[in-house]
């Protein structure tokens, strides 16, 4: 048997024919080809799948899709949806924050959660911020300071998510 | 709707079926792709597949019949039977690209389910749906013959064998992968967030778009991008789509999108969608205007002073390219007998099973092109002229190559999906169908020759060939092709006095490009016509004649004074002769004309003259005692990896299963002048040799100094090091290890440039017995004894397997394969293989197959190139033997069977 699923991503509302155990995490990567989207665990620990569901991070890969009906669903597609890099993006470019890259989609998600929750956080509220994703590479130093960064206003916003 | 199906006995349910076809459903829904697509219109049979014991082309039905159906494909690897044809197809060499595999293996089991001990002949009938242009259809013969559990009694060549590399039967690379469905060619590759590019055509032969209008195309949901010749953008400057270097100073005259369009094969713009169906749909809602301009088929029309300009001032593309060698007036002015007479030859299509596909992806910085190229390097020179991408940003990946033939050689639609890949920043495929594939491929250049020639005392004294090139609308590789076929006017014939002289025009055909043989079965055909012409006037023996005046051992290209490496064509023509039971050139029955018709021609190896060819290679050795080779041959089947892998084993001393050859990629690879002018085994063969020769040397260096010995002392010997008193030091492997892991730390390979001004030619003699119906005019071409000089024999069965594809492709040059167009319009009349017939199984003569076996002093163990030799002498062979039959006098290919009517009056 299969459910029908209807729900918002990116902005656009889709409706997908789904297997009634399906995580969100794969529906995302292979009925709707949204690839940022990384699975680094599975089991919720390392933050790699993490997507905004409804203003919240959540990880997708302990997410029953079928659980998803009408929810308002962002990926990191969304950021640079058209064709700019949000100022996160670019802040994690510019500070080194990414070095093999796998779990960078889901903390600059994380990322700019926060700073939608919480303009503007301490360092420490940043570190607590971003504590669900794990990085093997970097040390989170430059990661931390990538997000002050665009709290500090560094970059402009250019609208790339302001739709 | 709902229907419900077995496919391969598993129940398969499929919902809302929008008239897919079975191909279709297989393919894309059930990832099942062993059925190919060739044509889709039912005339290939690549797709074959059996429903409830039927064999069907799976493009030709639709889903939505299949209720209750039971389906067999190529991956039923439960069936003993289909898995015995796969095996047999294997072991018998009945694969090359391996495109029309699947659905050969499928017609053969429906052969074979009708009738378990078929004959040869019923096996024939029974393919007769299924396209090759390969094999020839020998081997899968044989093949399906094996199956039946019959025994076969043919003879194959006999090749002298070394050690046991060379001169021993292997299929090409991964041959059982091909017959299982699982060889994975471009079209069965799986990219991520991929797009689908289409091409808009012209809409007719010549003429020029005055308006386009594109935004109701862009409405469409799904459409991302639209790139027309309206565009002025950087990328829209005119290129020449057979530059493979930046050197090369050819005339750039075409453009992506041309608005001054010359054929109804020119691109006028391109959409990229979501899906191939969107992008189909956005096409035809492009809307534009155009006005019409004179279509010149016919080169004498277009060579006229007041012909309407094809290009910018006239349609000539080149004039006065030739040269002469001696006093070719004078001489004949000392003649006994004058011969003159005027040639055609037509344009021929590659009609591989695989039509021209590419997948290019664009990440914001670099371009990779994953497309099934003949010429890897030539591809990248090309994109980065045209994107203004430096070297190191433009990747060209070859992927498996469904033939080629020369197709694939040429840019057709790689740059296309390139930019709009570059355009939407992301992974786009453009793939051809037959019927676009036919109108914007490329053809065999055709040519008109004026052949004159004086002979004194039965010997040439001198030779005057002129030809006329019917170019298409752009200048491609007019030059080159010039210089193709005038080569081959100075390495047969004993002549103090040769002249050559071309003039290249420009009409409003399909553009003319590489096709197997390139200029040689042209020129070939005109000369060979030619003599057999002048003896049956003079009455004389054309055996005897040609035996007069061949090259032989020790004769020196007219052209450049170098002795020829090795000739043997003499040899060819008394032995095919020897083969041959009917020793008399024409008979009659009471229904048919027999007629034996004689030819024999010369190719060369390599890019001709005026740059000597060259190929880097390195080989290094593993850890184990097994080797990588970096050097950059292009496998479409016709056996070039395995080539490679048996000369280096050869000389290594080891199975050739130890030797891995780099797939060409052009950040990895060597760079290579790409899979053409019968190259590989002569060039890429003599530069892993001369590598694996290095490497001994290297080898035995380390093993001195680590062993702490003489380098004199020491020989190598089939992967082991040992004293010349025969005492073992070390195996290679152990040497290895020791210089990687211990200092210095190095890895053991060695590095060879090679290159050679001295060129050997690959002879050929064939003797043709057709028949001619009284009644009907119909040509069956009953026999031909072909016998090859091409060297020591390598892999003698994948030798065989290009004589016989060879064949194939000469005889349909010969007497069926036909370019036609509206004499009005100008339009291509030959868009399917309805309309341009090839040979079928049933329609193949018998062939008797030889070759000479004697080494090539510059070869590659002795060994030449075959692949466009195996071609060049059977179109005039099977003319001559039509002229033979009915006393006609053709001058011009192809005959077919109207021709012959209308001069039996019919």
């Amino acid at each position: 048997m299969k459910l029908m699923l209807n729900m918002t991503i990116n902005n656009e509302k889709i409706s997908v024919e789904i297997e009634p155990d399906s995580r969100l995490l794969d529906v995302l990567r292979d009925d709707l080809g949204l690839l940022g989207t990384k699975e680094g665990c599975g089991v919720g620990e390392c933050g790699a799948c993490t997507v905004i569901i409804d203003g919240k991070t959540a990880n997708s890969c302990v997410t029953l899709a079928a659980s998803m009906e009408g929810c308002d669903i962002k990926t990191i597609e969304y950021l640079s949806k058209n064709g700019k890099l949000h100022p996160m993006q670019k802040s994690f470019i510019d500070n080194s924050a990414l070095q093999c890259g796998f779990c960078t989609p889901g903390f600059v998600l994380s990322g700019v959660n926060l700073l939608e929750r919480n303009p503007n956080p301490t360092e420490e509220e940043i570190k607590e911020g971003i504590s669900g994703n794990i990085c093997r590479c970097t040390g989170y130093e430059q990661i931390v300071k990538a997000v002050e960064d665009v709290r500090d206003e560094k970059y402009i916003k250019d609208g790339a998510c302001d739709e | 709707m709902t229907v419900n199906f077995k496919v391969n006995n598993k129940k398969v349910e499929i919902k809302d079926l929008d008239n897919l076809s079975l191909l279709k459903i297989l393919r894309e829904h059930l990832s099942l792709k062993g059925a190919k697509c060739g044509c889709k219109t039912g005339d290939c049979g690549t797709c074959s597949v059996i429903i409830d014991g039927e064999l069907v082309r799976s493009c030709l039905v639709l889903g939505k019949n299949l209720e209750g159906k039971s389906i067999k494909t190529i991956e039923y690897y439960k069936d003993e039977k289909i898995r015995e044809l796969q095996e047999t197809f294997t072991r018998s060499g009945a694969i090359q690209c391996g495109f029309c595999t699947p659905g050969m293996i499928m017609a053969a089991y429906s052969i074979l389910e009708k009738n378990p001990k078929p004959t040869k002949k019923e096996i024939r009938e029974g393919l007769k749906y299924n396209l090759c242009r390969c094999t020839g259809y020998e081997k899968i013969v044989d093949a399906i013959y094996d199956a039946s559990g019959q025994v076969n009694t043919k003879k194959h060549i006999i090749a002298s064998v070394f050690k046991g590399n060379i001169g021993t039967s292997k299929p090409v690379q991964a041959a059982l992968e091909k017959a299982e469905g699982k060889f994975e060619y471009t079209d069965d590759l799986v990219f991520n967030n991929l797009y689908h590019g289409k091409i808009l055509f012209a809409p007719s032969a010549h003429g020029y778009i005055t308006k386009m209008n594109i935004e109701e195309a862009k409405k469409i949901e799904g459409v991302l991008d639209i790139v027309t010749c309206m565009d002025q953008e950087y990328w829209s400057k005119d290129f020449n789509c057979h530059i493979t270097s930046p050197f090369e100073k050819l005339v750039r005259n075409e453009k992506m999108f041309n608005r001054h369009f010359r054929y109804d094969g020119d691109k006028i713009a391109a959409v990229v969608a979501i899906s191939e169906e969107i992008a189909q749909k956005a096409v035809k809602a492009i809307e534009y205007e155009f006005k019409t301009y004179p279509v010149i088929l016919d080169v004498k029309k277009a060579m006229k002073d007041d012909s309407y300009p094809i290009q910018k001032d006239n349609n000539i593309a080149a004039r006065n390219i030739g040269y002469e060698i001696g006093n070719v007036e004078d001489a004949y002015k000392d003649c006994d007998i004058l011969f003159e007479k005027e040639y055609h030859t037509q344009k021929q299509s590659h009609g591989m099973m695989e039509p021209h596909i590419a997948v290019a992806n664009y990440d914001g910085e670099i371009l990779t092109l994953y497309a099934p190229t003949q010429n890897v390097f030539g591809f990248r020179s090309l994109m980065t002229e045209i994107f203004d991408l430096p070297y190191n940003k433009v990747r060209v990946i070859k992927t498996n190559i469904g033939g080629a033939f020369g197709a694939k050689s040429e840019v057709v639609v790689e740059h296309i999906a390139s930019l709009l890949a570059i355009r939407v920043k992301g992974t786009v495929k453009v793939n051809l169908s037959r019927k676009e594939e036919f109108l914007c491929g490329k053809t065999r250049t055709a040519i008109d020759f004026n052949v004159k020639f004086g002979v004194k005392n039965g010997k040439f004294k001198s030779m005057g060939i002129d030809a006329v090139l019917d170019r298409g609308g752009y200048y491609g590789s007019t030059i080159d092709l010039c210089y193709a076929w005038m080569d081959k006017v100075y390495k047969l014939y004993e002549c103090e006095n040769i002249k050559t002289n071309t003039i290249a025009i420009y009409t409003n055909t399909q553009n003319s490009g590489a096709v197997r043989g390139y200029g040689a079965p042209q020129v070939n055909f005109a000369r060979e016509t030619a003599i057999n012409d002048y003896c049956r006037d003079q009455g004389l023996d054309k055996i005897q004649f040609r035996l007069d005046n061949l090259f032989e051992q020790g004769s020196k290209d007219i052209a450049t004074k170098e002795t020829m490496t090795s000739v043997y064509v003499k040899d060819c023509l008394t032995r095919a002769y020897e083969m041959i039971e009917e020793k008399r050139n024409k008979w009659e029955d009471e229904n048919y004309y027999y007629g034996l018709g004689v030819a024999v021609g010369v190719h060369g190896n390599g890019i001709g003259l005026p740059v000597a060819d060259f190929a880097s290679s390195s080989i290094k050795y593993c850890a184990d005692g097994s080797v990588i080779v970096n050097t950059t041959v292009h496998d479409m089947g016709q056996g070039s990896t395995i080539m490679i892998k048996k000369i280096v084993a050869e000389v290594l001393g080891i199975d050739d299963d130890l030797v891995t050859v780099l797939n060409p990629d052009t950040n990895s690879n060597y760079y290579s002048n790409g899979a053409y002018a019968t190259r590989e085994t002569w060039v890429n063969g003599n530069s892993v040799k001369a590598a694996a020769d290095e490497l001994i040397k290297v080898i035995i260096n380390e093993t001195a100094e680590i062993h702490e010995k003489n380098i004199e002392d020491l020989i190598y010997l089939d992967g082991k090091i040992a004293t010349k008193a025969g005492d073992l030091v070390a195996t290679a492997a152990e040497v290895v290890l020791h210089r990687m892991h211990k200092p210095p730390f190095k890895e053991i390979e060695a590095t060879v440039h090679f290159t050679n001004p001295q060129v050997p030619g690959s002879y050929m003699a064939n003797i043709v017995i057709s028949k001619v119906d009284k009644k009907t005019g119909e040509v069956k071409v009953e026999k031909l004894i072909a016998v090859h000089d091409v060297g020591r024999a390598i892999n003698p069965m994948m030798l065989e397997g290009q004589i016989e594809g060879g064949i194939h492709m000469g005889l349909g040059f010969a007497i069926s394969e036909e370019v036609k167009y509206d004499k009005k319009t100008g339009k291509l009349e030959t868009i399917n293989f309805k309309k341009y017939k090839m040979f079928r199984a049933n329609d193949m003569p018998e062939i008797h197959i030889e070759i000479v076996n004697k080494p090539d002093s510059v070869g590659p163990l002795g060994a030449k190139g075959v692949g466009e030799a195996a071609l060049t002498a059977v179109a005039p062979a099977v003319i001559d033997s039509i002229n033979e039959a009915i006393g006609s006098n053709f001058n011009k290919i192809p005959v077919l069977q109207k021709d012959i009517q209308e001069f039996l009056g019919l």
